[in-house]
């Protein structure tokens, strides 16, 4: 099986926005998820990121983001094992928060020498 | 008997041989029309049978279910040569077996997401019934459904080969395969009820299939005895785990004498016939497994042992729920400090933050360290995490339970 990195876009704005109850609901879809992919022996690690983030380039350390015109930006990761890219695909379609329609993932082998 | 209660019965032993048989004939791309010839077959048996009970159910329903496929394949392509749909089986013979596990190879293909080929593999190899299998997996029909539907589409729209005649299985297939009776057997294990036959019946439909792996030649591995030894000793323990009432009991408070001592006799049995080289994770839980079955007291465990199973398995599978098991072993090994410590530091996961059985571990370590409020409050935490009602009430009886000269 190979790794693949699963970065999870969504609208940050939105995020922001949420009440407790319901980015706690969120939670825990995504925690019965996880718990799935885990059993299934697919899981290896992730975590959600903060919103507070820096752009750093070559002349300065811009704060204040996101930075990107786009609505949606990096929330979170997940890093799991897959035996291709099309099944970690269909891996990432299961998720619930997916489904819904709250968030993408983008999907990425990892290079692996 | 009834003579619902009765097709029931057989619905749920041929729907997938009857399937897998015609799918053999007419292709993989054709599994919805073999699946309606059969929903149809079992739909006039129900009609008729009432008025007129055939002698031999079976033999009718092979008949009447090639006339009904026949007839659908020429409404689907009346020009279509159907010379191969005259191989349709017409009566059930000794190949139904391998149908059944032909179906299940077929859902083995690394195509499928393993969610996927679990679900494929309980309507399509087990012959559940689609809200029976939202009722195993704690989901909705309609999703069940969609899940089903996309599998179909994807053995469509690119054309997956999954009945290849000759064959050759690879490793991977077979370690595919072997996942999915896992999966299978650990959502029959896990949210079983004590009052839920249905549980029961996927449980053992998994170790059928393993067993049907194990004595077939082309497929047989270490790892599938492992497999089959690893889900024998769960099974030996499967009505210790619950009161008359249908209430959880932990594996510390079981009543020993009610574990099945033949099944962990062929268990360890099998598992000693599992030896190889390469570990994998069936061989280390099978044998972890061992180690609880064989312990005369929770007490007598021997925990050390158990956590550098639990070690071996974070290298070979690590994740953060390997090491709360882990953290879990070492307490009761008497290292409760190194146990906390890592528990503390798997908290800082959101995940695991967030899943019940966490917060149940970290109850049971700090009320063993007399510091009652904080258990209290993880074990309340736990309780808002989890929706299966025995859960549910097992922690309650935990909390309760709290005191300071534990």
């Amino acid at each position: 099986m190979r790794k693949f990195m699963l970065l999870i876009r969504e609208d940050l704005r939105l995020l922001e926005q949420m009440t407790q109850e319901q980015s706690e609901a969120d939670i825990q879809k995504m925690v019965g998820w996880v718990e799935e992919i885990t059993q299934s022996g697919n899981f290896v690690q992730g975590d959600p990121l903060e919103n507070g983030m820096t752009l750093v380039t070559k002349n300065e350390i811009i704060s204040d983001g996101p930075f990107i015109e786009a609505k949606e930006a990096i929330s979170g990761y997940t890093i799991i094992k897959a035996e291709s890219l099309t099944q970690a695909s269909e891996i990432a379609a299961s998720c619930p928060l997916v489904q819904a329609g709250q968030i993408k993932m983008e999907v990425r082998p990892i290079l692996e020498f | 008997m009834n003579p619902n209660s009765s097709l029931d019965h057989l619905y749920k032993k041929l729907f997938a041989k009857m399937v897998g048989g015609l799918v053999k004939s007419i292709g993989i791309k054709n599994i919805s029309l073999a699946e309606d010839a059969v929903q149809e077959t079992f739909l006039a048996a129900q009609q008729q049978w009432v008025k007129s009970p055939p002698d031999n159910p079976q033999a009718w329903l092979f008949k009447v279910c090639k006339n009904i496929a026949l007839k659908l394949i020429k409404e689907d392509s009346p020009h279509n040569n159907i010379e191969d749909a005259f191989h349709l089986p017409s009566h059930p013979d000794h190949k139904e077996e391998e149908s059944a596990l032909n179906m299940l190879l077929a859902c083995a293909h690394p195509r499928f997401s393993p969610k996927q080929q679990v679900i494929f593999a309980l309507r399509y190899a087990a012959g559940f019934k689609v809200d029976q299998i939202a009722k195993i997996l704690l989901s909705q029909p309609e999703t069940i459904t969609k899940t089903l539907q996309r599998i179909k589409g994807l053995i469509k729209s690119e054309k997956l080969e999954l009945f290849a005649t000759h064959r050759v299985v690879t490793t991977e297939t077979k370690n595919i395969l072997l996942n999915i009776l896992y999966l299978m057997f650990s959502e029959g294990y896990k949210t079983s009820s004590g009052k839920s036959i249905l549980n029961t019946i996927l449980c053992e439909d998994a170790l059928v299939f393993t067993q049907t792996i194990i004595r077939n030649s082309d497929l047989s591995t270490p790892e599938a005895r492992a497999l089959y030894a690893l889900m024998l000793f769960n099974l030996s323990r499967f009505e210790a785990r619950f009161t008359v009432d249908g209430d959880l009991i932990d594996l510390e408070h079981q009543d020993r004498t009610r574990w099945n001592g033949d099944m962990i006799k062929v268990a360890t049995h099998s598992l000693y016939e599992s030896k190889t080289n390469q570990l994998s994770k069936y061989h280390i839980e099978g044998t972890i497994a061992f180690l609880h079955c064989t312990a005369s007291s929770f007490e007598q465990t021997d925990w050390s042992k158990i956590v550098s199973l639990y070690e071996q398995l974070h290298l070979i599978n690590g994740s953060p729920f390997i090491q709360l098991n882990l953290a879990i072993a070492k307490f009761y090994s008497g290292n409760t400090e190194e146990a906390v410590l890592l528990m503390k530091e798997l908290g800082t996961n959101i995940f695991i933050y967030n899943y019940h059985l966490y917060h149940v571990a970290m109850g049971k370590m700090l009320n063993s360290k007399n510091e009652r409020p904080k258990a209290i409050q993880h074990y309340e935490k736990a309780i808002k995490l989890t929706s299966h009602l025995p859960e549910k009430k097992y922690i309650q009886n935990l909390m309760e339970n709290t005191s300071y000269s534990s």
